[in-house]
C-alpha cells in the first residue's frame, strides 16, 4: 500500500460524521418545541460545523481527486510496474504489515484525537445553545410582556371606541330620531303639498283643456278663414288672371286695329326706300281721338316722317278705342308708339 | 306649391307685359299719292293775271307723282287767308294739306305773291311766303312755290324750276326737215327754239352748272360737237372728225366731256379735256362703244356696248380702265342714264322673246332689280329730274314723236304738252342757280 493513499483519511472522517450526527440527532429530537420553530426566536450560536465538515469535504474532495488522479495514474503506471514490482512484492509485503500497525497506531492516535475535538465542540455547542436559550427565554418573556402591553394597550383603546361608537350609535339614534320627525314633517307637508298640486294640476288640466278647445276653435276658424281667403284669393288671382288675357286679347285686337287705321291712311311715297323706319308717339282721348302725335325717331328722311304723323292725324280718331275699359286705356292706350317701317317696297 | 310658384310667374310675367309700352309696328301704306288742295289765289286786281298760279302749282305737284291735287270743283270754299279756312271742310274732303295764296298788284307788272301751305290734320301753317315778281316771270314764282311745298312735303328737292332741251324735226314736204333745239319749262311750257338747222341735231347733253349744251349737229360737212352758251348763244365747235362724232356727255366736273367717235374706225369711247383739247381713248374694242354716261362721283362711265352680241350698257372705270357689265335683263338695253345719287340707271330696255317692245326701264344698282316704267313701244331717250323723281322721254304717238314722263316708281305717267313736230331727244337740266 501506498503511503500517500487518502483511505485512511476518508475513512476516518466518514466515521466522524456519522459520530456528529448521532450526536445531534438526539439533540434535535429532543427540543421539538413548536415555538422554537418561529425563526424569529431562535438565538443561534455559529459553530463552525460547516468549516470542520467543509474542511473534512474539502479534504475528502481533494482525497478523492487525488485518488482519482492517482488511480489514473496508477492505472496509467500500474502495468509498467507490475512486472518491475511483482518481484518485490513480498519485501513490501512486510513492509506493508509493519507500516499497518504503524499506521493503527497512527489512526488510533488520531481517533483519539479527533476524539476529543469533537468533544470539545460538543461541549462548545452546549455551552452556545444554553447562551442561546437563555437569550431566547428573555426575548420570550420580552416578547410576552410586550404582547401583554400591547393587549391591554388594545383592550383600552377597544374600550374607548367602543365607548365611542356608543356615544355615536347614540347621536346617530337621536338624529335618525330627529330626520324621521322632519322626514314625518316634509312627508306632511309633502302630502298637503302634493295635495294643493294636485288641486292645482287639476284646475290647470281644466283650464289648459278648456284653452285646448277654445284654441281648437280658433285654429279651424283661422283655418276656415284661410281656406277661405285663399279661394278669395285663388278666385282674384283667377280674375285677374282672366282679366289680362282678356285684357291682352283685347290689346291685340285694339293693336290690329289701329295697325289697319294707321295703313289705311298711311301714304308710301315713291320716295321712301325699304330700310326706312320712324317712330311716332301718340297720344288719344279715351274717346279714341287723337290728342297728338310727335315724331320720337326721325328716319331721316322728312317726307317719311310727314308722312308717319300725317298717318296719324289721318285716321283722327281710333273709334273703337272708345271701347276700352278705363283701366286698359290707362294702362295701354293713353299713350303709345307706333313704328312706320316700309316693308315690300320696290326698292 | 309649384303651381303657386307659376301663378306667380305668371303674374310677373303679365305684370311685365303690362307695364311695357305698347308699340305698334306698322309695315303697310297705301300706294297713293298725297292729297293735296291747291286754292287759287286771290287776285283783286281788274283784270285777270295772264297765269293762274294755282294751276300751275297744282300741275308740278300732281306730275311729280307724290301728290294727288283736287279737283277746284269739289272745293267747298276758296279761302284767301287763315282766317278763312275752315279745316273740318277739308279734313272731311280727304285733303292733308291745303295751299292758299293771293297776289297784289305792287304797281305796273309788278306783284307780290303770298301764298301759305297748311296741314289740314294737325290743322297748322307749315309753310308761307312773300314772293316779289312781275307778270312776265309768273310761272317762275308758280315753279318756285311748287318746289317749296314739295320739298316742304317730301323732303326732296324740286325740280320743277329746272329746263328742259329736246330736238323737234318739222317735216317741210318734199323729205325735208327742219330741226330745232328747244328749250322749255320743266313742265314743258315756255318752250323756246335755241338753235334751228336743216342737218339733224342730236345728243343735246347739260352741263354741270345748267349754263351750256353740248350736242351734235350735222350742219358742216360732217357730224360736229358743239357746246352752245346758252345766256349768249354762242356756238362752239369742239370736235369734228371723220366718222361719228356723237353722244357728248359733260362730265360731273364740267371740264370734260365723253364722246364717241369713230375716227379711229371703230365708235369708241373718248375724254376730252375743254381747257386743253386734249383727247383720251377710253375703251378699245372691235364692238361698238357708244352713248356715254358719267356716274355722278366722275370716277366711272357707262356706255353702251354691242360686244357681247347684243347691245347692253357697260361701266369703264377711269382709273384702270375696267370694264364691268351693268345690264344682264333683256336683249336690248341702251341709253342709260343715272339718278344723282348714282343708284338708279334709266334705260332704253326690251324684253327677251319675240313682239317686244323697247321701254323705259329703271334698274337698282344696289339690289340689280330691274323694272319696266312705260307701256308704250318706241319709247327712246331718256332722261332723269336731277331730284330723279321723274323720268324724261320721248316716245310715239302716231307718227309723231312727243315727250312723255313717268315717275321713278312708275306710278303717274303723263304727256308732255305738245309741241309742233316730231320730238325727239329730250336732256333735263341740272338744278338750275
Amino acid at each position: 500500500m501506498d503511503k500517500r493513499s487518502y483511505l485512511v483519511p476518508s475513512l476516518l472522517a466518514l466515521v466522524l460524521h456519522a459520530g456528529v450526527l448521532l450526536l445531534l440527532a438526539g439533540h434535535w429530537f429532543d427540543h421539538a418545541d413548536p415555538r422554537e420553530l418561529k425563526p424569529r426566536h431562535i438565538q443561534a450560536q455559529m459553530v463552525d460545523l460547516g468549516a470542520v465538515s467543509q474542511a473534512l469535504e474539502k479534504q475528502t474532495e481533494q482525497a478523492r481527486r487525488i485518488e482519482e488522479a492517482r488511480k489514473k495514474d496508477e492505472q496509467r503506471k500500474q502495468s509498467e510496474r507490475d512486472k518491475a514490482q511483482e518481484k518485490q512484492r513480498q519485501q513490501e509485503l512486510a513492509a506493508q504489515e509493519k507500516a499497518l500497525k504503524e499506521r493503527q497506531a497512527q489512526e488510533q492516535k488520531v481517533k483519539d484525537q479527533q476524539a476529543r475535538e469533537v468533544a470539545a465542540k460538543e461541549k462548545a455547542t452546549k455551552e452556545a445553545e444554553q447562551k442561546a436559550q437563555t437569550q431566547r427565554q428573555e426575548k420570550e418573556k420580552a416578547r410576552v410582556a410586550a404582547e401583554a402591553k400591547q393587549k391591554a394597550d388594545e383592550q383600552a383603546k377597544l374600550a374607548a371606541a367602543k365607548k365611542k361608537q356608543a356615544d355615536e350609535q347614540a347621536k346617530a339614534a337621536a338624529q335618525k330620531k330627529k330626520l324621521a320627525e322632519a322626514q314625518a314633517k316634509a312627508a306632511a307637508e309633502k302630502k298637503k303639498q302634493a295635495e294643493v298640486a294636485a288641486k292645482a294640476k287639476a284646475e290647470a288640466k281644466r283650464v289648459a283643456e278648456a284653452k285646448r278647445k277654445q284654441e281648437e276653435q280658433q285654429r279651424k276658424e283661422a283655418e276656415k278663414a284661410r281656406e277661405l281667403q285663399e279661394l278669395e284669393k285663388a278666385i282674384a288671382q283667377e280674375q285677374r288672371i282672366a282679366a289680362d288675357r282678356a285684357s291682352q286679347q283685347l290689346m291685340t285686337t285694339m293693336a290690329d286695329y289701329i295697325n289697319a287705321e294707321l295703313s289705311r291712311n298711311w301714304r308710301v311715297s315713291s320716295a321712301f326706300r325699304n330700310g326706312m323706319e320712324a317712330v311716332v308717339e301718340i297720344r288719344l282721348f279715351p274717346s279714341g281721338e287723337v290728342d297728338s302725335a310727335n315724331l320720337v325717331q326721325s328716319s331721316g328722311d322728312s317726307g317719311f316722317d310727314n308722312a308717319a304723323v300725317q298717318a296719324v292725324f289721318k285716321v283722327d280718331r281710333f273709334v273703337r278705342v272708345a271701347e276700352v275699359d278705363p283701366l286698359t286705356f290707362e294702362r295701354n292706350l293713353r299713350k303709345f308708339r307706333v313704328k312706320f317701317r316700309p316693308e315690300g317696297l320696290r326698292w | 306649391m309649384k303651381q303657386r310658384l307659376l301663378a306667380c310667374c305668371v303674374l310677373m310675367l303679365l305684370a311685365f307685359g303690362a307695364r311695357a309700352e305698347l308699340v305698334i309696328e306698322v309695315t303697310q301704306g297705301v300706294d297713293a299719292p298725297t292729297p293735296i288742295a291747291v286754292v287759287p289765289f286771290g287776285w283783286s286786281g281788274a283784270t285777270p293775271l295772264p297765269e293762274d298760279l294755282a294751276e300751275i302749282v297744282s300741275t308740278d305737284l300732281y306730275r311729280s307723282g307724290f301728290f294727288s291735287a283736287m279737283k277746284r270743283g269739289d272745293m267747298l270754299s276758296f279761302p284767301q287767308q287763315q282766317a278763312q279756312v275752315f279745316f273740318r271742310d277739308w279734313r272731311v274732303s280727304g285733303q292733308n294739306y291745303l295751299l292758299i295764296g293771293r297776289v297784289t298788284s305792287t304797281g305796273g307788272e309788278q306783284l307780290q305773291v303770298t301764298y301759305e301751305l297748311y296741314d289740314v290734320l294737325k290743322e297748322t301753317r307749315v309753310l308761307g311766303e312773300q314772293i316779289s315778281g312781275s307778270t312776265r316771270n309768273m310761272r317762275d314764282i308758280a315753279h318756285y312755290i311748287s318746289d317749296a311745298v314739295f320739298e316742304k312735303l317730301t323732303g326732296l328737292r324740286g325740280a320743277f324750276s329746272t329746263r328742259i332741251a329736246y330736238v323737234t324735226a318739222q317735216n317741210q314736204g318734199g323729205g325735208r326737215h327742219r330741226f330745232s333745239l328747244q328749250l322749255a319749262d320743266a313742265d314743258g311750257a315756255r318752250a323756246r327754239t335755241i338753235l334751228e338747222s336743216r342737218e339733224p341735231i342730236m345728243s343735246p347733253s347739260w352741263s354741270k352748272d345748267g349754263s351750256k349744251l353740248a350736242y351734235v349737229s350735222f350742219e358742216s360737212s360732217r357730224p360736229g360737237i358743239y357746246v352752245q352758251h346758252l345766256a349768249t348763244g354762242k356756238r362752239e365747235k369742239i370736235q369734228s372728225f371723220a366718222g361719228l362724232n356723237g353722244a357728248p356727255a359733260w362730265a360731273p366736273d364740267g371740264q370734260r366731256l365723253a364722246l364717241t367717235l369713230s375716227k379711229d374706225g371703230n365708235p369708241e369711247i373718248y375724254t376730252l379735256d375743254l381747257a386743253r383739247r386734249q383727247l383720251t381713248r377710253v375703251t378699245h374694242h372691235y364692238g361698238i362703244d357708244t352713248e356715254p354716261t358719267w356716274a355722278p362721283d366722275g370716277q366711272s362711265i357707262l356706255f353702251t356696248s354691242d360686244r357681247g352680241g347684243q347691245p347692253q350698257i357697260y361701266r369703264v372705270y377711269l382709273a384702270d380702265r375696267r370694264i364691268e357689265r351693268v345690264t344682264f335683263e333683256g336683249n336690248y338695253n341702251s341709253s342709260g342714264k343715272l339718278t344723282q345719287d348714282g343708284r338708279f340707271l334709266a334705260m332704253v330696255h326690251r324684253s327677251a322673246g319675240a313682239g317686244a317692245a323697247f321701254n323705259i326701264a329703271v334698274q337698282d344698282l344696289k339690289t340689280g332689280r330691274l323694272d319696266i316704267l312705260t307701256q308704250t313701244s318706241l319709247d327712246e331717250s331718256p332722261t332723269i329730274a336731277p331730284n330723279g323723281s321723274v323720268v324724261l322721254y320721248a316716245t310715239q304717238q302716231g307718227n309723231n314723236g312727243v315727250l312723255a314722263a313717268v315717275s321713278l316708281d312708275g306710278r303717274v305717267r303723263f304727256r308732255m304738252p305738245s309741241s309742233s313736230g316730231d320730238v325727239r331727244e329730250p336732256a333735263w337740266s341740272p338744278y338750275l342757280q
